[in-house]
């Protein structure tokens, strides 16, 4: 959830912005952002939807790139900014755990991007049913956007790891869905009431999973699928997917056990 | 019909079914079992192991939280799918202390074999 003053500096983006028009970029060293990286960083954990934020530094140098709820999904066009060859590492990266290893490609690049910045600007582009639209400053329509978080549609991430594809046929059949890309959720769809007990197994399986010692926990990386299902009367299942460290639950109606059953077995054909 | 006998048949039904053990989750033990080829001592033991744990012990528990259900009624049934074999476990609805192992290739109708263990499991109780 947004907080209080990062909203209110966005509508004061917003006033700023106000003579903005289509296709232009606004401002992203609004008054207190001193740090260009902190400004730039703070535009795609903000980012909810799929969106392509195109930065712009001193220099002219542009990077383009895909983000949705603060991940990086892709560098996209345009791109003057000369990127290391590692920049595919940026790929999948969660601007939310910056404190991690594993995103020092991220932080670097942008590092380097932003040095000596005083001004630093954003285009935003939000990508919908592969139409784009530009968007300069945010929409008034945006305003809300931080409070409707239950009622998003949360971007599964296609192709970023072997249980996609079965997570993408499971969602629209599921009551609840969560998935975990090694420790860290990397999407979740469905109430709160159900995703809630969801995320407190997978806490509860991680715990006991760091628990056992690495012979074992290397046997878990074979594909598997794990259903648990409670009195048939009751009728509520509770699945767990598993390969090369990533994790699918999924709480769904027994009633469609045979459905759940053939999207597992097609995903691993 | 003996239990034994039970299970046999249960196995002939479907061949893709490699073990079955009729076991008591309460003590731990397999009570009986009906195998393609003779199963080790240690094996039965083994999967029983696991029928506890899913259906009566820690992950049980931790999935039964998720259900939220107030009268805590528990887990009835574990399918567990890997690249070699399937694993199936179903709890007793008459007696919940009474569970039906059973470990099948990939080939096996999962759906038919779990309606067919169920109503078989809840007849076996008393005569193993």
């Amino acid at each position: 959830m947004t907080e209080l003053t990062t909203l209110q500096s966005r509508i004061a983006s917003l006033t700023q912005c106000s003579d903005s028009v289509s296709g232009r970029y606004r401002d992203l060293m609004l008054p207190g952002m001193t740090d260009g990286l902190s400004a730039m960083r703070l535009e795609i954990e903000e980012t909810q939807l799929l969106r392509r934020l195109v930065f712009q530094n001193d220099t002219g140098n542009t990077i383009g790139i895909e983000v949705a709820s603060g991940r990086v999904l892709r560098v996209a066009e345009p791109i003057t900014h000369q990127l290391p060859a590692e920049c595919a590492d940026l790929i999948g990266q969660d601007l939310l755990e910056d404190h991690h290893d594993q995103i020092s490609a991220v932080v670097d690049i942008f590092r380097n991007f932003c040095a000596g910045t005083e001004t630093l600007r954003v285009e935003s582009h939000i990508l919908a049913e592969k139409k784009e639209t530009s968007s300069v400053g945010i929409p008034g329509s945006k305003l809300c956007e931080p409070f409707l978080d239950l009622a998003k549609t949360p971007e599964i991430l296609s192709g970023q790891n072997d249980l996609s594809v079965f997570a993408e046929r499971c969602a629209p059949s599921a009551t609840a869905i969560l998935g975990l890309e090694g420790d860290v959720i990397s999407f979740e769809l469905g109430p709160d009431e159900f995703l809630k007990p969801l995320r407190d197994v997978a806490d509860a399986e991680q715990a006991k999973a760091s628990e056992k010692p690495g012979t074992e926990r290397s046997e878990e990386s074979e594909p598997n699928c794990i259903i648990l299902s409670e009195h048939p009367a009751n009728g509520r299942s509770l699945l767990r997917a598993t390969a090369s460290g990533s994790q699918v639950f999924v709480l769904f109606d027994t009633t469609a056990l045979t459905k759940f059953l053939t999207f597992w077995t097609e995903s691993r054909v | 019909m003996k239990l034994a006998e039970k299970l046999d048949q249960l196995r002939q039904k479907f061949p893709e079914c490699q073990t079955l053990a009729f076991a008591d989750i309460s003590t731990g033990m397999v009570l009986c079992s009906s195998a393609d080829k003779n199963s080790r001592q240690e094996y039965l033991d083994s999967l029983c192991d696991v029928a506890v744990d899913m259906l009566n012990g820690d992950s049980a528990k931790r999935v039964n939280d998720a259900f939220a259900r107030e009268d805590d009624a528990g887990i009835y049934q574990a399918i567990i799918i890997e690249t070699a074999e399937i694993g199936v476990f179903l709890k007793s609805t008459n007696n919940p202390s009474e569970a039906l192992c059973c470990v099948c290739t990939p080939g096996i109708e999962l759906e038919a074999l779990i309606q067919g263990a169920r109503e078989n499991l809840d007849e076996f109780g008393g005569d193993p």
